[in-house]
């Protein structure tokens, strides 16, 4: 209680308060902007927070998420595209309703289920984090080696691909955390004698390039689509019959997004997916689901919002991203020199408190924007991509050059621009390239601490009953699907004969 | 490129990626056992390479039975793009990085389709100016120096 206290103590200073405000708008532009969303916002505000202190830095990249989340909500229902992927449920219900001349009031029960969704996720983020936090107490290097490898075979259910293409490419993130020097041993590791790889490979030119350049490269082989906004009256609340018809629906989804958010590496846009295949399946006007029912906008409006405050309760109190923009902030968090955890709870007393009050003005913000503010953020949605990508473009570009004021991060920046293209055009996550990454040298280190601590009985590591569980749980992650298929096919041939 | 081609190739390009890492990985050095945490620094990405290669190979035999996932064909504005983006690599590098972030912003937007002129006079010479003074200023940025950063430092 105390913490909540200081938190929103810190927010009498206009500074921070001008921050929230600022960045919950600066996320809302983000949201609605076509192609990018709440990844790609974070990656590009990624520079500019590291020149800030870590809480504020944490609290800009939090806000952002949250905003640039709920705004995709906007345009997915006034121009049928989804402003971020998590609001793609959001289209077959919120643009149908739009087109009767209903989008005042399908953006209504969007912005209640949202701000509902989010401010329960957040009040679980401050109970559930530093208890999370606490049960690491006990974690050694084989424990937290084990977790983190839970964490990567998470990425084999990212998205809707390939699961063998999912974690090759957040193995390729690990491998590419070993390039540089060895901070042990000083011995160089795929350097090739240029000397600013000495340092390895930073995570922000590779989140620009990935998210941002990539995206960019994908916008230009979409040039002719066309975006028509819905005429709309003013955003109006929902009335008491909408509200009784939602409520069950936005519980249900609150709770299903703030479990799938905890999950390392899943996020808002499975959240969203799920509650929404719920709420059709339990709802009595299931037939109206994808024409117009406002139990689908808030299904999917809640779950995705309440996905926030979920993925940032592994990512501070494990260190263990759990959603990819949540990777973003965990990459902002080790940039500036701070290790998710325990530690952090117990030297920076008043983050907790802080990221807790912030996201709350947020989401108290999110009504205003979404009832007030929605029909000028659509707006935005008109501006010509090939006016809006070139100026993404040079911020992207600065952002990579103005960390390390490096020319050779703006070619690390571009290349991974080509290569996320690549690997999106094939079936390869890139998000899961990101998370190897911010991961990798936190795999390498537990497990060489652990190698260590058993003085070369690497297998010492099953010994341990936390770290056991962890492994299990990764093999269950990696080869669940097919044991359940598997036992289901050996049990039907039992039966059959 | 054949059916089984175009979705066993990104999988043959990564194991061949993982394998020239791996065997890489035995140019670096050892060090004396009182130096070792756990292990070599050479294992760990050894090990990483190892799983690459290995899921590759899987992913190539469940591509055995794939139909054609090949992608469609891109549009001559994402080649253009990606020429864009090359010749900004190539200023940033050999000429000036004011200079490139003009070329790239304005190449960009006409490689997209605009041809106004006081947009793309917007875009490639009014916003990197901006930008560029707005990082010097505010986050004490400096930019490497070239004929038109000179311009600014002196």
């Amino acid at each position: 209680m105390g913490d909540i206290l200081s938190g929103l103590l810190a927010l009498g200073d206009p500074k921070l308060l001008l921050l929230i405000v600022a960045t919950t708008l600066a996320g809302t532009v983000i949201g609605v902007l076509p192609g990018l969303n709440a990844t790609t916002g974070a990656a590009l505000m990624l520079p500019f927070t590291l020149t800030m202190d870590p809480i504020s830095a944490t609290v800009v990249l939090a806000t952002i998420y949250g905003s640039a989340t709920f705004a995709g909500a906007i345009t997915a229902i006034l121009i049928n595209t989804p402003g971020t992927s998590a609001s793609a449920t959001t289209c077959l219900d919120g643009y149908p309703l739009a087109l009767r001349g209903e989008a005042g009031r399908a953006l209504g029960v969007a912005t209640i289920a949202s701000t509902f969704g989010g401010l329960v996720s957040i009040g679980f983020l401050f109970v559930a984090a530093p208890l999370m936090a606490r049960l690491a107490y006990d974690f050694g290097p084989p424990e937290y080696f084990a977790l983190t490898l839970f964490g990567l075979s998470m990425l084999a259910t990212i998205g809707g691909g390939s699961a063998v293409r999912n974690l090759i490419a957040g193995a390729f993130g690990v491998l590419l955390a070993t390039v540089g020097v060895d901070l042990l041993t000083g011995v160089e590791r795929y350097t090739f004698g240029t000397h600013a790889l000495y340092d390895g490979i930073g995570f922000v030119p590779v989140m620009i390039g990935i998210f941002g350049i990539a995206e960019l490269l994908r916008q230009s082989t979409q040039l002719d689509q066309e975006r028509h906004l819905v005429a709309m009256s003013a955003v109006k609340l929902p009335g008491w019959a909408d509200i009784r018809r939602i409520r069950t629906t936005v519980l249900r989804s609150t709770g299903i997004g703030t479990f799938i958010g905890v999950l390392p590496a899943e996020g808002a846009t499975i959240a969203s997916m799920i509650s929404y295949n719920e709420a059709r399946r339990w709802s009595p006007n299931r037939d109206n689901f994808g024409n117009g029912e406002i139990e689908g906008i808030a299904a999917s409006e809640a779950a995705n919002n309440a996905a926030i405050g979920g993925s940032l309760v592994p990512t501070l109190a494990l260190g263990i991203p759990g959603s990819p923009t949540a990777a973003i902030i965990l990459a902002g968090l080790l940039t500036q020199g701070l290790q998710p955890g325990p530690m952090l709870f117990a030297e920076q007393g008043e983050f907790l408190g802080v990221i807790f009050a912030a996201l709350l003005v947020a989401n108290l913000l999110f009504i205003a924007v979404g009832l007030g503010g929605a029909p000028i953020f659509a707006r935005i949605t008109t501006i010509p991509v090939r006016i809006l990508w070139p100026l993404v473009f040079l911020f992207s570009i600065v952002g990579a050059y103005a960390i390390r004021q490096s020319q050779v991060d703006v070619i690390i920046a571009l290349a991974f621009g080509v290569i996320g293209h690549l690997m999106i055009r094939h079936g390869f996550s890139v998000v899961s390239l990101a998370i190897g990454l911010v991961l990798g040298a936190m795999v390498e280190q537990r497990l060489g601490q652990s190698v260590a601590m058993f003085r070369g009985e690497w297998w010492m590591l099953f010994t341990r009953p936390i770290a056991l569980t962890f492994f299990a749980l990764t093999l269950l992650a990696l080869f669940g699907a097919q044991a359940t298929h598997l036992i289901r096919k050996i049990t039907r041939k039992e039966i059959a004969s | 490129m054949g059916t089984r081609l175009s979705t066993s190739l990104p999988l043959i390009a990564c194991a061949l990626i993982a394998g020239l890492a791996y065997g890489w990985s035995y140019t670096f050095k050892d060090v004396p056992p009182m130096l070792i945490r756990g292990f070599q620094p050479g294992a760990f990405p050894r090990l990483v390479a190892g799983i690459i290669i290995a899921l590759s190979l899987l992913g190539l035999w469940h591509a055995r039975h794939a139909g054609d996932d090949r992608p469609d064909a891109l549009p001559r504005e994402f080649h253009l793009s990606v020429l864009m983006l090359g010749l900004f690599g190539g200023l940033v590098l050999l000429g000036d990085f004011l200079f490139a972030l003009m070329i790239g912003c304005a190449g960009l937007a006409w490689c997209w389709g605009e041809r106004r002129l006081p947009v793309l006079l917007a875009l490639g010479l009014v916003a990197p100016v901006v930008v560029v003074l707005f990082f010097d200023a505010a986050f004490q940025v400096r930019f490497p120096r070239g004929f038109l950063i000179n311009l600014y430092y002196g």
